[in-house]
């Protein structure tokens, strides 16, 4: 059976019928093709793939093995042919291809001239067997069936892509973003169209990009491969829509009003003066998005724009203590002061923010081996500002819920915006032996936090000439309501407004404003060779440069923010930018301006060497160094990180239906540039007290002047101190360990995913995933707090710092089912544990977001009984998602969808004020010594309508039901035990609660126990309905 | 290809050119109250209570103008306490400060000025003439540990120490008030455990058993 045809000719034939055989994407097909009659290989047998997604179509020969391999296509649904002289041609329709994925098609082929009746076959797999990697590929199939993007929380309104990666098994949604593999968010890679687009500042996701605009989304929880880097999280990829030789589109609308949303579960709690509370008015998004030729097969475009808002009602009331004859407040059963709220006080507020998002794409076939794409995004929003407080773009939640100050000195504006340009060249040679992909990427994000006024930070006219001043006085009774706030009846509060006391009051501007441009510019370079030396190997070779700058102007307004004393005697420079030229010779500044600049150099090697279609072997090495500039100076570097990833991949079918594989890897952390911009150099700020008798600051004459004359200052610095009036906080050179080692952690993964003979195109699989900590970058003070060094907890010169410890462990079994023959199913339950002393890159309980330098390891004093499960550990996750299309008439379909998520409850704790730290900081039990919250159940559903205009043409009406049954569980409860000063019982428990102490060691009063210890604050989210309306053509 | 070779070239080169080693420290100080034990130089014979002087609590503070050299300050309790009697006069020392360590690790402060209080009514005359001041610069010693020479006088009399100072100045006192030089030795306080520190009698404060750096 030896009948070859020429090469030559046939390869002649190949380029004939192949005028755009391009390269687009990063998916591959392979196979081998057999003869049906004698099981031996075919060579030579062209093989042509087609798809709608692919410009074009793609042609190779397979070689002596019987093998073929069509790399750098795009995701999507091919028909793949094979024709040879001798044999019967072949088709294999309806293959469908994932992004990022190898899947693999196996062919039996028919000779021309049969001997005998045989049975001829082709399989494809929807296996991808070149991956150990775990996680879930979502596409436009999936988001628009199943309702996701929850309405509420970060990037609810533009429906971002990154909001999809919380569907993957083991992820959860925390406070900036998603948890995978019980990491915290910002330790995620986001890649764009093969660019970066983490926020180069903090690591959280900087392209806030909807879903509309995006062809596929793959999330990947572990096993990555040495050419995704810089992560110690998961990596959220996606790609964009591209255009396609028809001209096709869709315009859309979505809303989700606030009268549709349930009422949520009232938070008991003692109510102050002012009260208030935060409720969805409506959030929505309408748009377009339209692909299609300029040049057929050459040049093709998509462009898309979609605005979208978002508006919470605040509602403010204020209140006044009731008395009794007697003059005595009342107590309700609680033991709770009574309050009524005080008529003609309660005020309406909206907090808005309204987003912009585009995208334009250009994808140019410049012949049949090279390739070349442009895309252009961006997300411009503005938030906030003229009576209207602000929604942070971090977390989606409003900047104020219970506004206990003045609207000036709680409200901003907020100008963020995001911009993306990637250019990427894919270019073969050597008949698809030899592959080039190139790609530069443009990532810039401004965020600019104004006062409500406009003014940018530095700027001294209107609100930014106005100190903030906090009013905190305890002692001889708190201020009074009526000594800000013009009431209606001042009566109702008492003779001198004892009945309506405000403590943590803020006046006059709003403080801190901030004004952040960062750049990211990089540059990719990878090459993939394709040769045979016992087995196939795919070899490639990559660098991967990228320099990240980021310019931070640091302003408060009125040049300081006033903290009253506890007696009301004097106001301290809570916050105030400025040096000493010398013994109380002091520079107030109006602002400060740090740049800092990070470059990633990275290089890699890997090969997936494949033998006999029975193993594969992926071996790689990454190479990372990244340096770290702050002021034009070294501020560190983190050099010579050697990740390993090493992974094994047992087909037993021989033909993409089945894998056993284990993998693995070291993950190395890019850090973000806000370590440097805190730290290197630091803040330089500066102290003095006022005498509250010469200088009231609620006067914006006297906050401007006399509060800030050395008159009004007081004599308090100690005795050796050189100044009398000023102290200094901060700007002390931040001393960097000489021995630093770069943040890693290592994962190991095993797995096994087969197709199920009973269950067309769907496949089911279990994972098990192992992840723990190696160094970790922190930032320490032995000496209460007054210096600082960066270093690794548990090693180099802080050795007697707790080593930081997250071991996660977790299994998974899974089932999904693509979408065809009008259904999809995904389902999965994920184990798990997360324990340890280290969180990550932020901390959950009190949402400070400064990676690597975050509060935690800042003392030795701190990490008692730190260790326990971590706010991340759930132990059951279930996850379910399912949607069919339901054909009712012979132009109407009706699509049901719907999810499940099950969660079991987080740990909680039992929390008390750390001497330095303050409320919250000192774990008086180790951790998680609470009891855990119960389980979180969410069932969300959808109902579609879909009329078929023409043959391309649908209108769809649909309803989103989130939180169908108004579940409100609860979520989180008040921890802190005690808000005073108290020593931790190492490894305690409830049980010796009664012997707590304070620092000194004297018995705790039960009076400071926390009388809201244990009770909820939060509950779930309740019912919302989003309703939408497209037209796709 | 050359796109990519370009790539590997720049990356290759920068790699090449790039120290590897974090950044000097520079010439951080540590803030404020430092703990110091005044050595009489040999040789002197002691003439009065100005050769008495066995410890003292020193204010020392780094100042970075916005232009001209970084300064430091010494502020010894002694001359604080005058203050109300000589309100005018400086209590303190100060001088250039370096900016970068020497060889050595050490940062060396220059010209300091004399500090002198005299109250002529209460026959009070106390002066203070640091020089050698250098004050050490390492990871594990940031800024922490002095070493220098003053000239001191006090009344009539002037005499010349050798002055070992470290930061913080803590406490070593026994339960009985007895100076206990194990407790210079002991976690909690904030001490650098690294640092060898005895008990000073005079101040009860840990301050460095031999001539900085004086590490175990």
């Amino acid at each position: 059976m030896n009948r070859r045809t020429p090469r030559a000719f046939l390869g002649l034939i190949a380029a004939l019928l192949a005028p755009a055989a391009i390269a687009q994407g990063t998916s591959v097909l392979t196979g081998t093709i057999v003869d049906a009659e004698s099981n031996q290989p075919v060579p030579d047998v062209v093989v042509t793939a087609t798809s709608p997604s692919l410009q074009g179509e793609q042609n190779v020969l397979t070689d002596s093995a019987g093998s073929f391999r069509i790399p750098q296509l795009p995701p999507g649904t091919y028909v793949l042919r094979f024709s040879h002289s001798d044999y019967q041609p072949m088709k294999q329709p309806e293959v469908v291809l994932r992004l990022d994925s190898t899947v693999r098609a196996n062919v039996k082929l028919a000779p021309s001239v049969l001997r005998e009746e045989i049975l001829v076959e082709g399989v494809t797999a929807t296996i991808d067997v070149a991956s150990a990697s775990t996680g879930v590929t979502l596409d436009s199939d999936f988001t628009r069936r199943i309702p996701v993007s929850l309405p509420t929380g970060k990037g609810a309104a533009a429906r971002t892509f990154d909001s999809l990666a919380e569907i993957a098994p083991g992820a959860q949604t925390d406070l900036y973003g998603t948890s995978i593999s019980g990491t915290t968010s910002p330790e995620n890679g986001f890649v764009l169209d093969g660019t970066t687009v983490n926020d180069p500042g903090f690591g959280i996701n900087g392209t806030s990009l909807t879903v509309d605009f995006i062809d596929e989304v793959k999330v990947i929880t572990g096993g990555y491969l040495p050419e995704y880097g810089r992560a110690t999280g998961g990596v959220i990829t996606a790609v964009t829509k591209s255009g396609s030789n028809e001209f096709h589109g869709s315009v859309f609308g979505n809303l989700t009003p606030g009268p549709l949303v349930a009422a949520g579960t009232e938070i008991r709690q003692e109510a102050g003066t002012v009260s208030g509370n935060a409720s969805l008015w409506n959030v929505g998004d309408f748009g377009f998005e339209l692909g299609g030729p300029i040049v057929k097969d050459r040049l093709w475009f998509f462009a898309g724009v979609a605005p979208s808002f978002t508006r919470y009602a605040i509602d403010r009331q204020l209140n006044a203590i009731q008395v009794d004859g007697a003059g005595t407040p009342l107590l309700d059963e609680e033991g709770n002061q009574v309050t009524a709220p005080i008529p003609g006080t309660a005020q309406r507020f909206f907090a808005d923010q309204r987003m912009l998002q585009y995208i334009g794409k250009l994808t140019y076939n410049l012949n049949a081996d090279h390739n070349l794409s442009v895309t252009v995004n961006g997300t411009p929003n503005l938030s906030g500002g003229e009576g209207r407080y602000a929604i942070s773009d971090r977390t989606g939640t409003p900047e104020v819920v219970n506004a206990v100050g003045q609207y000036s000195s709680l409200a901003s504006s907020r100008w963020v915006s995001s911009l993306d340009v990637a250019a990427k060249w894919a270019g073969s040679f050597l008949e698809k032996r030899l592959l080039v992909d190139a790609s530069v990427g443009y990532h810039h994000q401004a965020r600019d936090i104004r006062a409500s006024d406009g003014t940018s930070a530095g700027e001294t006219t209107g609100l930014g000439a106005l100190p903030q001043v906090l009013w905190t006085r305890t002692e001889g009774g708190q201020h009074s309501i009526v000594e800000f706030e013009q009431l209606p009846d001042p009566s109702v509060c008492g003779v001198s407004g004892e009945l309506c006391p405000v403590l943590n009051y803020f006046s006059g501007g709003p403080g801190f404003l901030s004004d952040i441009t960062m750049d990211r510019l990089q540059g990719r370079g990878v090459v993939t060779g394709l040769f045979s030396l016992g087995g196939h190997h795919v070899f490639k070779a990559g660098v991967d440069l990228e320099q990240a700058r980021f310019q931070h102007t640091k302003a408060y307004t009125g040049r300081v923010i006033y903290a009253e004393s506890d007696d009301g005697t004097y106001f301290q420079d809570f916050r105030q930018f400025g040096y000493l030229d010398g013994p109380d010779q002091a520079v107030v500044q109006q602002s400060q301006t740090a740049h800092s600049v990070g470059q990633n150099l990275g290089a890699f090697l890997q090969d997936s060497w494949s033998v006999a279609d029975l193993f594969l072997v992926n071996a790689g090495l990454r190479y990372d160094t990244q340096i770290l500039e702050g002021g034009g100076a070294r501020a560190l570097i983190l050099a010579h990180q050697l990740s390993p990833r090493l992974g094994v991949i047992y087909d037993p079918t021989q033909r993409g239906a089945a894998k056993v594989f284990a993998n693995f890897a070291r993950y190395f952390e890019s850090v973000p540039l806000d370590i440097v911009d805190r730290q290197f150099p630091g803040e330089r700020q500066l102290v003095s007290l006022k005498d509250a008798g010469l200088c009231d600051p609620r006067d914006p004459v006297q906050a401007a002047t006399v509060c800030m004359s050395d008159e009004a200052r007081l004599e308090w610095r100690g005795a050796t101190d050189a100044n009398r009036l000023w102290g200094v906080t901060g700007g002390t050179p931040t001393i960097v360990d000489p021995a630093l080692k770069a943040q890693s952690s290592d994962e190991l993964v095993v797995g096994g995913e087969t197709e199920l003979w009973f269950l067309p195109a769907a496949r089911a699989g279990v994972t098990y995933t192992h992840r723990q900590m190696n160094s970790v970058i922190e930032d320490m003070s032995r000496d209460d707090g007054a210096t600082y060094f960066i270093g690794n907890p548990g090693e180099g010169f802080a050795t007697d710092f707790e080593r930081p410890v997250r071991d996660y462990d977790a299994v998974t079994v899974y089932l999904n089912r693509d979408f065809g023959n009008s259904w999809l199913a995904q389902a999965s339950y994920t184990w798990s544990t997360l324990r340890g002393n280290y969180e990550g890159l932020f901390r959950a309980d009190t949402g400070q977001l400064d990676p690597n330098i975050n509060s935690d390891f800042d003392l030795p004093s701190l990490l008692a009984n730190r260790t326990g499960p971590l706010p991340a550990d759930r132990a059951h996750q279930i996850k379910l998602f399912a949607a069919k299309e339901f054909q009712v008439a012979p132009k109407f379909t009706v699509n049901l969808g719907g999810s499940y998520r099950g969660v079991s409850g987080t740990p909680t704790n039992y929390l008390g004020a750390h001497e330095i730290y303050g409320a919250g900081e000192a774990y008086l039990l180790p951790r998680g010594a609470g009891e855990r919250l119960p389980w979180v159940h969410r069932v969300d559903a959808q109902l579609g309508l879909n009329y078929r205009l023409g043959k391309d043409q649908v209108i769809t009406v649909s309803a989103d039901v989130f939180n169908l049954f108004n579940f409100q569980a609860v979520t989180a409860v008040d921890e802190n035990y005690t808000f005073s000063e108290a020593r931790p019982i190492d490894q305690g428990t409830p049980a010796d609660l009664g012997n707590l102490t304070d620092p000194s060691g004297s018995p705790l009063p039960s009076s400071a126990i926390n009388p809201n210890f244990g009770r909820a604050t939060a509950y779930q989210s309740p019912r919302s309905i989003r309703l939408g309306a497209r037209i796709t053509f | 290809m050359r796109f990519t070779s370009t790539f590997a070239v720049v990356s290759l080169s920068l790699l090449a050119g790039c120290e590897v080693a974090q950044p000097s420290i520079g010439c951080p100080v540590q803030r404020i109250t430092w703990a110091a034990r005044f050595n009489l130089v040999e040789g002197q014979a002691a003439v009065g209570d100005c050769t008495l002087k066995g410890g003292e609590l020193l204010g020392i503070q780094k100042f970075v103008p916005a232009s001209g050299p970084d300064q430091l300050v010494i502020k010894p309790l002694t001359l604080a306490a005058l203050d109300d009697g000589d309100p005018e006069a400086p209590p303190y020392s100060q001088g250039t400060f370096a900016s970068e360590p020497d060889a050595d690790d050490f940062c060396a402060a220059t010209e300091l000025t004399v500090a002198r209080k005299a109250i002529p009514e209460e026959g009070v005359d106390v002066a203070y003439q640091w020089t050698e001041v250098k004050i050490l610069s390492r990871p594990n010693a940031p800024g922490s540990q002095l070493a220098g020479r003053v000239n001191y006088t006090e009344g009539g009399c002037t005499a010349e120490y050798e002055v070992w100072a470290q930061w913080p100045a803590v406490f070593c006192d026994d339960e009985e008030g007895n100076p206990s030089d194990a407790i210079c030795g002991e976690e909690g306080h904030g001490l650098n455990l690294e640092f060898a520190s005895v008990c000073d009698p005079t101040t009860l404060r840990c301050v460095p058993a031999q001539r900085p750096p004086s590490f175990r």
